[in-house]
């Protein structure tokens, strides 16, 4: 009995005593935290320090404000300090801020290019380390100083990082290449084979009126920003890792332009390693389009066009591809993931290969096989300029 | 834990003063030995009557001649307003007035008592008495008592009948389709009203009598058969030893005989409508009708009745299983939603949509308490303007509704008081509870302690109350039935979560009934139409043969 006592008597007390452990210890009301909605890190004078901005999302009271604050300038608070490293500089505004920081709705972390090109892998270990810095923020490169990105006052946002973040989004259903997580940032960084990429973004200011611009995707390698994909590029490399959804394809021929759009795009990648130590990447991109506009093609019905716009919609898909792997063979930077696929088909091979993939990558060989299908003309067979040709016949 | 421990001694207490009492009740019916029986002389007995009564002033006592030439003389002593005028007119007056015998076979006065019985009195039920004490008691029951002149015998006649609420649409359960009947306050028309649902010869009714001054008269109805013998034992076995002052409403009977008292979930069930007690009747649960209330308790109960209403078995199964979903759903929202707000708001804003932050952010800025005093002063409110509403007469009531929700609710966001969120958690969770009438006490009580814990230790808190339910809930019992029977893979799952369609529940409930366990042989599905009807059929027919 006493026993049985005692025992009923810790199962009650147990729980009890783990609740006075962890009372409240979490506890912070909403109106006591500021809500990062960016973070953007940029070089500083001195080398060794960082320019830290932190974007914090303003919260309005509903009631007693009166309309008139709906201006941007009062949406966010931008908070700038110098600092050794990302944790001094929270400290510090932790201490200086009426509020405490709450960093777990952070969108997107903001390099400066000049940072970027500077070296970024001793600069980010506090958002892989904390468990409030969530793996799943946006890494981006600012074109210029990033801070000047997070202070952009928009005109379809308020609040700068949620429209990165929402843009991002937004790609995503064109393709999962185009955003780029904290997570496949470090991961990529981490390897050392496959080169990171993140999208660049730039503020432009035209007619007092600010944008925040897609400017294609900075290539790194060890770490330190070494070129960039313009947005043509980035397509070439999009289609290249296949899962595109939908994007457009553009086509110039003598004839006219045809724009097709991609229902579904799938592209199968198989490596082979040659006898002479070449590696040849063979690409099997399948695409379902749609022909998006037609401008031109006089005289021509859609019907005998079709053999001539597949034809023209594979060349530009290859080309492109063809083009933006160019471009990384002469950063050298294996953005695509190749040296990973040698890795698992030749995993024997690839001991040898690791040390020496910097000078193996260059000569890699590509083959781009695309097949092309156009299932409808749209809803319409023959454009106003094809009928009205026809009419003159 | 704690609470069987205060349990047993509550019980030990409970026995120790009983035997006492077993005592007191021994002396107290050997007063009644003593006690004076009827006496020849009339004017004896109608002071001894009255005496018995307190001398009350609506015991109305009418002295008449009657026989040849007025030769016999007799009283007539009732309780006013208990009994039944045109009954006592023409059942006891009319019959003893135009009384007349042959002059040679006259019979003693001393016969007469035998005589009424049998030959005079127009009435069904008659009884001969020879203490005074009967006569008092069927005088209080509504009876009237016959004493004659020299005749050392009274008769008891069954002329009860006073003023009662009509059978009426119950208050409480309110069906679109289904009966509308509902019990009234009147023990015979309660069990007369399950009858009429279950004309069989197995269905028992149990007369017992509880309390020591009320008396009040309680049915205990079961199918024979099909009600477990162990559950009727334990029912008859508790109300038996029940020894109480007063039983005014059957909530009384309910707390005496529950299996859990300090559990906030309810072991014995109740209802108004005839058709639902009917319909557990049937599953072979026992039913105890109360006099005096429209509330008939029926055990044992699962945790699942209270999310079966009558109306899920009349209407079409589908429907009637997505209501059930919703029901549950309802549940939930009324006992977490608040400790839910509390625990995303105060502790893991990680787990908020960003935007949804920002607009749960925006409505707490400025609002002077925390969230969990703001949800908590919100429900409080709440429950206040419910309480209100209830007691209040209708007319008021709707007043304060609109005082309270509106002017109140608006008031208090429009002020800074409280955020609109939180004013929308409340509301969702008011109204959700109304889903689960039944369950709308335990919902009251575990809400609050589920937002403190929530409020202490967040979403880690919320995971341990929800456990220590799950587990309280799985160690009740009603009656030695699992409270959380109905869930189990063990149990009939046909009328669940979801209902099935009636022709699929074969089987009554498992754990409850015993017996004549089948509701009937086979699976029969609806009847399609005849082959000859269907021009595809009869096709299918002639190749058939």
């Amino acid at each position: 009995m006493n026993r049985r006592i005692r025992l009923v008597a810790s199962v009650i007390l147990l729980p009890v005593l783990i609740m006075l452990l962890s009372s409240c210890w979490d506890n912070h009301e909403l109106d006591t935290l500021f809500i990062v909605t960016g973070v953007a890190l940029d070089k500083a004078d001195d080398p060794e320090q960082l320019d830290i901005t932190l974007q914090i999302g303003k919260t309005k009271s509903n009631t007693s404000g009166s309309g008139e604050s709906n201006s941007q300038q009062d949406s966010t608070i931008l908070l700038k300090t110098t600092a050794y490293t990302m944790m001094e500089g929270l400290m510090e505004f932790n201490r200086d801020s009426s509020r405490t920081l709450l960093l777990q709705h952070n969108q997107v972390l903001l390099l400066g290019s000049a940072l970027a090109e500077q070296g970024i892998k001793d600069r980010i270990d506090l958002f892989l380390r904390d468990h409030e810095a969530r793996m799943e923020v946006l890494v981006m490169i600012a074109d210029g100083r990033a801070d000047k990105v997070l202070s952009a006052k928009l005109d379809q946002e308020k609040i700068s990082g949620m429209f990165l973040a929402r843009e991002m989004q937004d790609l995503y259903a064109v393709s999962p290449y185009y955003k780029i997580r904290m997570l496949d940032f470090a991961s990529r960084l981490r390897d050392g084979i496959t080169s990171p990429v993140a999208p660049i973004v730039a503020m432009e200011e035209t007619d007092n009126k600010q944008e925040i611009k897609f400017n294609g995707f900075a290539v790194f390698k060890d770490g330190k920003m070494i070129g960039r994909l313009n947005n043509d590029e980035v397509m070439g490399y999009i289609w290249a890792m296949g899962n595109v959804k939908k994007c457009g394809v553009v086509a110039d021929c003598d004839m006219g332009r045809a724009v097709f759009q991609i229902i579904n795009l799938d592209t199968e990648r198989d490596v082979t390693l040659r006898p002479d130590g070449v590696v040849r990447v063979t690409l099997s991109v399948n695409a379902t389009l749609n022909i998006g506009e037609l401008r031109g093609f006089k005289g021509k019905t859609s019907q005998d066009l079709m053999r001539y716009l597949i034809d023209l919609a594979q060349s530009e898909i290859r080309r492109k591809i063809t083009d933006t792997f160019e471009t990384t063979q002469t950063l050298n930077a294996d953005i695509y993931g190749i040296g990973t696929s040698v890795h698992r088909k030749y995993p024997k091979e690839w001991k040898e290969f690791k040390n020496r993939w910097n000078e193996l990558f260059p000569d890699t060989e590509l083959d781009v096989q695309v097949q092309v299908h156009l299932p409808t003309t749209g809803q319409i067979i023959k454009s106003m300029e094809m009928e009205e040709t026809r009419r003159e016949d | 834990m704690f609470l069987g421990f205060i349990i047993r001694k509550l019980r030990f207490l409970n026995n120790s003063r009983r035997s006492v009492c077993d005592n007191s009740t021994e002396n107290h019916n050997s007063v009644p030995k003593q006690e004076p029986k009827i006496k020849k002389q009339l004017s004896n007995n109608l002071d001894c009557l009255k005496e018995m009564l307190s001398g009350s002033s609506d015991l109305k006592i009418h002295p008449f001649r009657f026989g040849p030439d007025g030769k016999f003389t007799g009283t007539l002593a009732f309780i006013d307003g208990l009994v039944d005028n045109p009954t006592l007119t023409e059942a006891i007056l009319r019959p003893i007035m135009s009384w007349r015998p042959d002059g040679k076979t006259l019979p003693e006065a001393q016969e007469l008592a035998d005589v009424f019985a049998q030959v005079v009195l127009c009435a069904g039920d008659v009884k001969e008495a020879s203490l005074l004490s009967e006569l008092a008691s069927g005088c209080l029951a509504g009876d009237t008592a016959v004493l004659l002149d020299g005749c050392p015998a009274g008769l008891v006649v069954s002329t009860k009948g006073w003023d009662k609420r009509s059978v009426t649409e119950p208050q409480s359960e309110t069906v679109v389709r289904g009966p509308r009947e509902g019990f009234t306050e009147n023990l015979r028309t309660n069990t007369a009203l399950i009858r009429r649902k279950i004309k069989n010869g197995r269905l028992c009714v149990v007369n017992m009598t509880v309390g020591r001054k009320t008396r009040t008269d309680i049915c205990l109805m079961y199918l024979s058969g099909v009600a477990d013998p162990k559950v009727v034992e334990t029912v008859k076995y508790r109300i038996d030893h029940l020894d109480v002052d007063s039983i005014l409403d059957s909530g009384y009977i309910e707390e005496y005989i529950e299996d859990a008292p300090f559990s906030p979930f309810a072991t014995v069930g109740n209802s108004e409508k005839p058709d639902v007690v009917a319909g557990r009747l049937l599953e072979g649960r026992v039913a105890i009708v109360v006099d005096g209330t429209p509330f008939v308790l029926t055990a044992p109960m699962l945790f699942i009745e209270s999310f079966q209403t009558a109306e899920d078995y009349y209407t079409r199964p589908l429907y009637a299983s997505m209501m059930r979903i919703i029901r549950f759903f309802g549940y939930f929202i009324t006992v977490f939603v608040p400790a839910i707000y509390i625990a995303m708001t105060a502790f893991h804003q990680e787990l908020i949509p960003t935007t949804l932050l920002f607009t749960i952010a925006n409505a707490r800025e400025g609002t002077p308490f925390p969230v969990f005093l703001e949800t908590f002063i919100m429900i409080f409110t709440f429950e206040i303007l419910r309480e209100a509403g209830i007691r209040l007469p209708r007319p008021v009531g709707q007043a304060i509704s609109i005082v309270g929700a509106l002017i109140m609710g608006d008031a208090a966001i429009s002020a800074g008081l409280v955020g609109a969120p939180v004013v929308i958690a409340v509301a969702i969770t008011a109204v959700a509870g109304f889903l689960v009438p039944n369950q709308n006490d335990s919902a009251s009580l575990l809400r609050v302690i589920m937002m403190v814990l929530a409020a202490s230790v967040g979403f880690y808190g919320l995971s341990m109350g929800f456990l220590a339910v799950l587990l309280h809930l799985g160690s009740l019992t009603s009656f030695g039935v699992p409270y959380f029977d109905g869930f189990a893979w063990t149990s009939n799952l046909q009328d669940s979560v979801v209902r099935m369609p009636l022709w699929s529940m074969i089987r009554r409930p498992r754990d409850i009934a015993c017996g004549d366990i089948k509701r009937r042989h086979f699976f029969i599905p609806p009847m399609r139409p005849y082959a000859s009807q269907d021009e595809d059929d009869f096709e299918g027919g002639g190749e058939h043969e």
